[in-house]
């Protein structure tokens, strides 16, 4: 059986490129992705520099894309709006939040005729 | 490595949730006391084949109790690599070991339930996420902790 085609560097990399936050958690980290302060995805990173991280791959997996998809984030031939794109074709992203009104501002009336 | 090594049949008076199949409860259940080891005919070891099923008895928490057992899967992924999957949960994480795969699935059910319950909003994913794991998690009473 071969290697895992991810590691932590992956992982990490991933971080990086969609933008999520990376905390530690217990003996791993969690990266967490958040759209409009709304938590949308999370992910485990483990310690190991050359620990395998399968676990982000398929359909099950965290990142919800097959292992193929995953090393393609990772090393930049998949971008980061390809991969929101992807996300929202899997009902992951949220609609976006409708454009709020500029403060002190009053919606419009009714017209005076 | 072989997770089935010793078998017996599984009594017909277990609480853990009964799978489809021939079932087998293996005394050589991961290493760990609360976690019962199922196997039927599946070839876990397949790169692309089934999972294992497991059922977690415990979360190994100081605070938090499962309401049912969970079923996870596992399977071996590649060299030193073994892929514990909460499905229900749509969350996966893997070790070097079977044991360390499922010690840092069992953690990590508690530690996003705890993020989850904290946040005001949550996206989809996470939403869906926190549906199963109210489900099968709750806090500890006082006395047990």
């Amino acid at each position: 059986m071969t290697k895992s085609r991810i590691e932590r560097d992956d992982a990490y990399t991933i971080a990086t490129k969609i933008g999520a936050e990376v905390q530690k958690a217990g003996k791993h980290a969690r990266a967490t992705l958040r759209m409009d302060g709304r938590i949308i995805l999370t992910f485990g990173i483990r310690h190991g520099p050359k620990s395998g991280h399968g676990h982000l791959c398929g359909a099950t997996g965290d990142l919800k894309m097959s292992e193929t998809n995953v090393v393609a984030l990772a090393r930049c031939t998949m971008t980061k709006d390809q991969y929101f794109e992807f996300l929202k074709g899997k009902g992951v992203l949220p609609p976006p939040l409708p454009p709020s009104e500029p403060k002190g501002q009053k919606p419009p009336g009714p017209r005076k005729a | 490595m072989s997770l089935v090594a010793t078998s017996y049949r599984l009594s017909s008076g277990s609480s853990a949730p009964q799978l489809p199949g021939t079932l087998y409860y293996d005394t050589n259940n991961v290493g760990a006391n609360n976690v019962v080891t199922y196997y039927a005919t599946n070839n876990y070891n397949s790169d692309s084949g089934p999972y294992a099923p497991l059922v977690l008895l415990t979360l190994d928490s100081a605070e938090y109790q499962l309401r049912k057992p969970i079923c996870v899967g596992l399977k071996e992924k590649a060299d030193d690599e073994y892929i514990a999957t909460f499905a229900e949960a749509e969350l996966s994480r893997s070790g070097d070991t079977p044991q360390e795969a499922l010690a840092w699935l069992k953690s990590s059910i508690v530690e996003l339930y705890e993020l989850f319950k904290g946040e005001d909003q949550l996206g989809p994913l996470p939403q869906r996420q926190l549906r199963v794991l109210e489900q099968y998690i709750d806090k500890k009473p006082h006395r047990a902790r």
